[in-house]
């Protein structure tokens, strides 16, 4: 919700109170206005229209369990249960796959994520 | 289409695409951040791969930082100069967690405190010991401001 205020991602529930909007001050708005920076969506048109990407949450040693938590509640709308398993996944496993969706709406997550200290990647599924 | 190029692949005759040389003027990727502290509150976007990471930063950076010091000086601000009681609203909360959050993760990249737990809590228990004021200090702040995350959690996720 804070990087990019006009493109809400739909393939998640957003949580109803959300952090506080920090509108980009970036020249011409550009984070909302090119979108498509990588060049794949016309190198070949006839193979891979979207393919899924995932938002992967790696193990860190500073963050709290609980917050971790916090925050897939937060940033997914995720049940607590669902974002139980998934703190203690990024714990014990030292990762966890987050979210799924287009390569647009992964870079998003990935910067909510961010937003919150939490260190994200994301990655084109296999 | 502008000089010709072919609208189902604009590269096929060389011709690079004019809209997209128009949006990419005065657009240059960031490269990361040199400090580590910094490094870890902007981390790379993609593992292995630092063209797509400097390309994603140059999206996002910008926003990331303003809101990472709008909530550090909201925190700031808000701590009562002589002490006392604080009232926060849910999102007050949230931006108060957020910059904790922050602050500690700078603070362990100046501990050293790296990716093994037990090693860890061991090395800040020495650092809060320090005969060197500044590292005893910086480890204090460390673990007041982990305590005071825990405690706004719990008051939090009563909400959620």
């Amino acid at each position: 919700m804070e990087v990019m205020p006009e493109t809400p991602s739909a393939h998640v529930p957003v949580a109803p109170t959300g952090p506080p909007v920090v509108v980009a001050s970036a020249p011409g708005g550009a984070a909302t206005a090119e979108p498509q920076a990588d060049t794949s969506a016309w190198t070949d048109a006839t193979t891979e229209p979207d393919l899924p990407w995932l938002t992967i949450v790696w193990n860190d040693p500073v963050n709290l369990m609980p917050y971790v938590t916090y925050v897939f509640q937060t940033v997914f709308g995720y049940s607590k249960q669902k974002a139980t398993r998934l703190m203690l996944d990024v714990h014990q496993k030292g990762r966890a796959v987050v979210s799924r969706g287009s390569h647009d709406e992964m870079e998003v997550d990935v910067a909510k994520l961010h937003s919150y200290g939490l260190w994200a990647t994301l990655t084109k599924d296999q | 289409m502008l000089l010709g190029a072919d609208p189902d692949n604009p590269a096929a005759n060389g011709i690079p695409d004019p809209l997209e040389q128009l949006a990419a003027l005065g657009e240059q990727d960031t490269p990361p951040p040199q400090d580590p502290a910094l490094h870890r509150l902007l981390p790379d976007a993609y593992v292995d791969d630092p063209a797509a990471s400097a390309r994603a930063r140059r999206l996002t950076e910008d926003s990331l930082r303003s809101g990472k010091v709008e909530r550090m000086r909201m925190l700031h601000d808000g701590l009562p100069a002589d002490g006392g009681d604080v009232s926060l609203s849910v999102q007050e909360a949230d931006g108060w967690l957020r910059a904790l959050t922050d602050l500690r993760l700078v603070l362990a990249v100046r501990l050293d405190i790296d990716d093994d737990e037990t090693s860890d809590q061991k090395l800040l228990q020495r650092a809060l010991l320090s005969e060197d004021d500044s590292e005893a200090g910086t480890a204090a702040i460390y673990s007041y401001a982990g305590l005071l995350s825990e405690s706004l959690i719990t008051a939090l996720m009563g909400d959620l």
